[in-house]
């Protein structure tokens, strides 16, 4: 073995295996999928190369983040096992990691369409860990709260609003295949929350754990995903027709979806979400109890 | 340098379903609606939305074929009809990524769930 050889830059890829397996895979995606997809053509020369090249980047983009998402919910539903969480749940735990991998082809085959290779670097595995300071049960819902009552109901809002704004139909079709599973995992959040109701009617410190989780992870999730890129424009209307995303309302969705949506969505559980939100900081020391 | 937008106030419920944009009235009845419709933790068989339905009007006007359905008449069923067209130990293994911002720092694409950060440890002590 070659000691000095350079290090292997692995590629993740849309190609499926040349084997029965992806004949499997693509039986059980037919079986699973949540509605019914449309047959569209690309047509690529209707767009100017930079539009192209602005589509392929953002697409990758995409495909990385739905690729490192599977093994969250991975890791989610064995949590989900070490609390013998009901077989329903941790099943369907299973399944959105399997849909976060299928969005992943997706992507890969809007790349292929858009004239580029359905391959990107392989990103790190994102890992989900066991909370130190709280239990298992309050583990699990805080990684439910933040993963599905919270990232997930942003994408799903904003893929409604990219469906009804991109005129192209082959990619406002994929924006549809992806809103039509990212509405599951969204609402999958507070039905779990609904299953353990009485659990947390029961335990006013552990709603009071989470709602001082949330004012970490509300700031921390604006940061991530509800701050306008600085170099964000409005798109062009060759952009907007292709589907790419007007940026420049990036926060606003983001603290729209919160406020409407997210918040009252958790305060029907007990936990004072909207002070939480009120009083939100990602400061390393600890902030004052409220 | 990343910017946000002044902050929105929250819009209360009776005005909610007629002067929040589409894609809100979509989220929010995502965040809403499983009180009416889960009766799990009572024990009960959820039979009203999961799966027994072969067709609905769906996120986007298509047919759902299987799984949860938005409940009819709810605006995750309206929004789409006119749209035109490591873990078991308590720590991190070795090479775990449990603060997993994307190489760019921040999601613009969504496209997925990161793990729930954990509290930085000033907020635990």
């Amino acid at each position: 073995m070659a000691r000095d050889a350079a290090p292997v830059t692995r590629q993740v890829s849309a190609a499926l295996s040349s084997s029965p397996i992806a004949d499997d895979h693509r039986a059980a995606s037919a079986a699973l999928r949540r509605c019914v997809p449309a047959v569209h053509p690309f047509h690529v020369a209707a767009y100017t190369p930079a539009t192209i090249d602005a589509a392929r980047s953002w697409w990758a983009k995409m495909m990385r983040t739905e690729y490192e998402s599977s093994s969250v919910f991975t890791d989610l539903a064995l949590q989900m096992r070490q609390i013998d969480a009901p077989i329903d749940v941790q099943a369907s735990t299973l399944r959105m990691a399997h849909e976060e991998l299928r969005h992943a082809e997706l992507c890969g085959i809007v790349l292929e369409a858009l004239g580029t290779d359905a391959a990107i670097p392989a990103p790190p595995v994102l890992r989900v860990v066991v909370h130190p300071d709280c239990s298992l049960e309050e583990t699990v819902l805080r990684n439910v709260i933040y993963g599905c009552c919270l990232s997930e109901t942003v994408n799903a809002a904003r893929l409604a609003k990219w469906t009804e704004q991109t005129r192209d139909p082959f990619i406002r079709e994929m924006f549809r295949q992806l809103a039509a599973d990212e509405r599951f995992h969204a609402q999958f959040g507070y039905f779990y929350l609904e299953t353990r109701r009485e659990w947390l009617a029961a335990r006013t410190e552990v709603r009071q754990s989470l709602a001082r989780y949330l004012r970490f992870i509300f700031a921390e999730l604006e940061q991530h995903m509800g701050a306008n890129p600085p170099n964000a424009r409005p798109p062009t209307d060759e952009e907007r027709t292709i589907g790419l995303p007007d940026l420049t309302d990036t926060s606003t969705t983001f603290q729209e979806t919160m406020l409407n949506a997210c918040i009252p969505g958790l305060e029907r559980f007990g936990i004072e979400a909207g002070t939480a939100w009120a009083t939100r900081t990602s400061a390393e020391t600890a902030p004052p109890a409220i | 340098m990343s910017f946000m937008a002044d902050e929105p106030k929250p819009t209360d419920d009776r005005e909610g379903s007629y002067v929040l944009p589409r894609y809100l009235r979509f989220a929010r009845t995502l965040a809403l609606v499983s009180g009416a419709t889960v009766g799990i933790a009572a024990g009960v068989a959820v039979i009203s939305i999961s799966g027994c339905e072969s067709t609905c009007s769906g996120f986007c006007g298509h047919q759902v074929t299987m799984g949860v359905r938005p409940i009819p008449g709810s605006d995750a069923a309206d929004v789409g009809n006119d749209l035109g067209g490591g873990a078991d130990a308590g720590a991190a293994s070795a090479d775990a990524v449990v603060d997993a911002a994307t190489s760019d720092g921040t999601s613009e694409t969504g496209g997925g769930p990161r793990p729930a950060p954990l509290l930085p440890r000033a907020w635990i002590a």
